[in-house]
């Protein structure tokens, strides 16, 4: 890199270079050698200093946050034309510090399908049946997504712990100690569409299945409206939630065929996580289905695959919904959907949790679950 | 495809830097979250990227310029200056946020002095970037990376000190 010959003095960019460690070792040195004997070099070399540094200080200003503004009545609000985070001053970085909305759904799931060969499976579909005798657990297979990659064999041939009261704290509290804390933000205008964006479908369609059945089809339900059921503060003790401020974020949440529920006053930011419990309470296999977003205060979408199960996650932190699809690898599974909330802004109120029962039906293309940010004005 | 577990890790190592890059470019937070936001699900469609970090700030930079064309953003963002800036003229914050504020006006008027390419690899350069990144970042040679950047460094510091002197000058 270095260009200057000998009894020739080195350009501005090769000492910039030489202080940035640019320089291998034999440049350096012939550098420093060069700098000790010429005093014209030496000046340079302070001022070239000088620039860096200053250069560094001017960059380092464009951090500041802007002082707030007072301003005088009838002055146009921010959020006449910006974004209610700016509004709002609620940065990721402050965000992240206030408590989260956990909202955990420990999926646990089983096949159905024929060849049941299991008596304690039967008897647990069954069950299910009963609870969800929907038409959509009765569609002929042949309208499934031809797409869809087949089955592969999964491990749930345990005990369906769907009928076990102890698994809804099983769950929860599996998923708040063995899931990451993982904060994701949705937040901003209200007008960007629940489907996920062309890039992550195609992503998704590359995966093998397909995007287009996934975001019409629509046809995955949830079944039981939502019912409080029992304080979950013990479960969700990992998430910040006690250390909320007061008000916060307005979503609803929606699911393909289901009816949406509001979440008012939600502290931010929200969190997701879907999770399947591997089994019944106390199995410590691994999740079938995990969403792995970082634990940054921004998250885009990842997920893992296992036999054949496809999640798929999109989340946008400055955009308005965040929305997790999630499309069975099996032909049909039945579950448990768990929801729960932190306090809000009262640490001495209590989480609560609230159940659905769901069917998904790869057919069907899936559940998409999205949580859209929506004004707080009653 | 880069696998979830690969991609994890690069928004881990890279999200925060990438988006303090993309906010002093845009000065605009929100544009920066959505600009990086994108770049990783670019990645997430890559089959291999062989020299991440140049990868990914070579990505997002081209994200800015297309968003500057559109330009959207930076209008409504100006306009919003312009309000701010009417009622700064009515009441005026205490000294120590105003100082802040000036500093930062000013530093975003210097780095906006700038050519585009001196202003990327200055800003490249702050967030770490080295010399080789910066270049295949740029497209420059590598021994354009060192008069690229001293010219940078340079130019920001006498726009900022110009600047400094006219807001001086100017009556209280």
């Amino acid at each position: 890199m270095v260009d200057w010959a000998d009894g020739e003095h080195p350009d501005e960019g090769t000492i910039h270079a030489w202080l940035d460690g640019a320089l291998d070792a034999d440049e350096s040195a012939k550098m420093e050698t060069h700098v000790d004997s010429c005093a014209s070099c030496a000046s340079r070399v302070a001022e070239a200093r000088g620039l860096i540094a200053g250069a560094s200080r001017v960059v380092h200003h464009l951090d500041d946050a802007p002082a707030p503004l007072l301003r005088p009545a009838g002055t146009p609000t921010v959020s006449a034309t910006g974004s209610a985070w700016r509004m709002l001053r609620v940065t990721p970085a402050r965000a992240s510090i206030a408590a989260v909305l956990l909202v955990a759904l420990g999926i646990t799931f089983t096949y159905e399908k024929s060849g049941v060969d299991s008596s304690r499976e039967m008897s647990a579909l069954k069950h299910v049946e009963t609870v969800v005798p929907t038409a959509a657990t009765s569609a002929p297979m042949d309208e499934r997504t031809s797409s869809v990659p087949a089955a592969a064999p999964m491990a749930p041939r345990q005990p369906l712990p769907m009928q076990d009261s102890v698994l809804r704290s099983a769950v929860a509290r599996r998923i708040a100690s063995e899931q990451p804390q993982r904060v994701v933000e949705a937040a901003a205008d209200a007008a960007v569409p629940v489907a996920p964006p062309p890039s992550v479908l195609g992503a998704s369609a590359r995966a093998g299945v397909s995007a287009g059945s996934r975001v019409t089809a629509g046809r995955a339900e949830l079944q039981v409206g939502e019912m409080t059921r029992k304080t979950m503060a013990d479960n969700v003790s990992a998430a910040p939630a006690s250390s909320a401020p007061a008000g916060g974020g307005c979503f609803r949440l929606e699911s393909k065929g289901g009816a949406p529920s509001e979440w008012r006053g939600v502290p931010l930011p929200m969190e997701i996580v879907l999770s399947s419990a591997g089994g019944a309470p106390g199995d410590r296999g691994e999740p079938r289905f995990a969403i792995r977003t970082p634990r940054e205060e921004r998250a885009i979408g990842a997920w893992t695959r296992s036999a054949g199960d496809t999640l798929s996650l999109t989340m946008f932190g400055a955009s308005a919904t965040t929305s997790a699809l999630l499309v069975p690898g099996g032909e049909t599974r039945e579950g448990l959907a768990y929801v729960i909330t932190p306090p809000r802004g009262d640490a001495a109120a209590p989480a609560a949790s609230s159940e659905r029962r769901m069917t998904l039906r790869k057919d069907a293309g899936g559940l998409q679950i999205v949580a859209r940010r929506i004004a707080c004005a009653k | 495809m880069v696998a979830p577990d690969r991609l994890e890790l690069l928004f881990k190592t890279y999200h925060d830097p990438l988006v303090r890059f993309l906010t002093r470019q845009t000065g605009d937070r929100d544009a920066a979250e959505e600009i990086a936001q994108e770049t990783f699900i670019r990645a997430l469609n890559q089959d291999e990227i062989a020299s991440e970090r140049s990868w990914i700030f070579a990505v997002a930079m081209n994200l800015v310029r297309d968003e500057a064309r559109k330009d959207m953003r930076r209008r409504r963002r100006l306009e919003l200056m312009h309000e701010e800036a009417k009622s700064e003229a009515i009441v005026l914050p205490g000294p120590t946020s105003m100082e802040r504020h000036d500093d930062q006006a000013l530093a975003r008027r210097a780095i906006e002095m700038l050519a585009e390419r001196d202003r990327d690899a200055l800003l490249m350069r702050e967030e770490g970037l080295s010399y080789p990144e910066i270049a295949s970042a740029l497209e420059l040679s590598l021994h354009s990376v060192g008069t690229t950047l001293s010219r940078a460094r340079r130019r920001l510091m006498e726009a900022y000190e110009r600047l400094q002197a006219e807001g001086s000058k100017a009556p209280a």
